[in-house]
């Protein structure tokens, strides 16, 4: 070991011009059993230093608690699942919803056109009758489509969103 | 990036042992410093979207541990005004080294008093940099304090750390 060079550390340690390795230097030179008598004082410095590093330590369940305490937290993944749960829900509501809307329509429907059926006087007029039926059926359908068109939006949405999380 | 639990035990929790050490010299509580450790742990989990922007994570737990420290002590009315008589203990461990002999034993003690005595900021930048090693920028920032002032503080503590020693070796301890 290099003892003017130790001297001259020690200097520039009591000036506080050391860098951090250099410190870092001098601890390991007096933590050695190296330090001649001059210096003998010193040592229980380091040896100061080095204690308060090496004692007082977390008990070992310590990360086993913060890790607890994390996992406990409702996490973003958590978060998404409920998102995607009420979507899940919304777009079945809404297909039964049309669903209901349109049984109901096209039953009236069937109920008015079985009870007129009695009055027609020509296949012509009965024809004609069971087009604006059909026509009506066709128009209720289409309402329902209409429908199902915001549930796609809601599907896109979801789907858009499934992205954004696997991208995070 | 997203920091993953996997890398949350890696990188962060390794830190731990430094806010602790740091917190028991501010709230000389076991307990109570677990518990600053634990929720700064947590406060970087909760952040953890928000820690790549942080330029260094070690000093920024060890701010806030501080922070959250002091905290802790104001709210306690400073009920211990002296810190001259901490409860400083070398641990007769089972790793005795040659030099810890009862000399040595009562100088490491009589040294720990010493740096529990000076004044809170010099006690401070003396444990963050002579047993912890930060840098001089480092201890600004945990700190909150500038660089100057941290060299100051850390020249006076080791200018009263030195006196002492050298008292005891002129006069023995008193």
């Amino acid at each position: 070991m290099d003892l003017d060079r130790i001297e001259r550390l020690l200097a520039k340690y009591w000036e506080c011009e050391t860098s951090v390795e250099e410190e870092r230097e001098l601890q390991l030179f007096f933590l050695s059993d190296e330090a001649p008598d001059k210096w003998k004082s010193l040592i229980p410095l380091f040896q100061y230093y080095k204690h308060e590093r090496d004692e007082k330590k977390l008990d070992t369940m310590f990360d086993e608690r913060v890790i607890a305490q994390i996992e406990k937290k409702p996490s973003i993944r958590k978060h998404v699942k409920v998102r995607k749960l009420f979507y899940d829900i919304a777009r079945v509501a809404a297909v039964g919803l049309i669903l209901v809307t349109a049984t109901y329509f096209i039953r009236d429907d069937y109920k008015k056109t079985t009870a007129d059926l009695g009055t027609f006087e020509t296949p012509e007029e009965a024809f004609e009758e069971t087009k604006k039926a059909l026509q009506m059926i066709s128009k209720n359908f289409n309402k329902g489509r209409k429908e199902a068109k915001k549930v796609a939006v809601f599907n896109t949405a979801q789907e858009k969103i499934k992205k954004d999380d696997n991208e995070l | 990036m997203n920091m993953s639990l996997e890398a949350f035990k890696t990188k962060v929790l390794p830190v731990k042992e430094k806010l602790y050490r740091f917190a028991l010299k501010l709230v000389k509580s076991e307990p109570e410093a677990q518990d600053i450790v634990q929720e700064v742990l947590i406060k970087v989990w909760d952040k953890r979207n928000e820690m790549d922007e942080v330029e260094n994570m070690e000093a920024w737990c060890m701010r806030v541990t501080r922070n959250l420290s002091l905290d802790k002590l104001k709210s306690k009315h400073a009920s211990k005004t002296s810190g001259m008589e901490e409860d400083f203990e070398i641990s007769q461990g089972e790793k005795v080294t040659p030099y810890r002999s009862t000399e040595m034993k009562d100088i490491m003690e009589n040294i720990g008093n010493l740096i529990s005595s000076l004044p809170d900021k010099q006690k401070q930048v003396i444990q963050l940099r002579d047993v912890e090693g930060f840098s001089y920028k480092e201890i600004g920032d945990i700190m909150e304090i500038d660089m100057n002032q941290v060299k100051v503080n850390l020249f006076r503590a080791r200018k009263a750390v030195r006196e002492n020693l050298l008292n005891i070796n002129a006069y023995g301890l008193g």
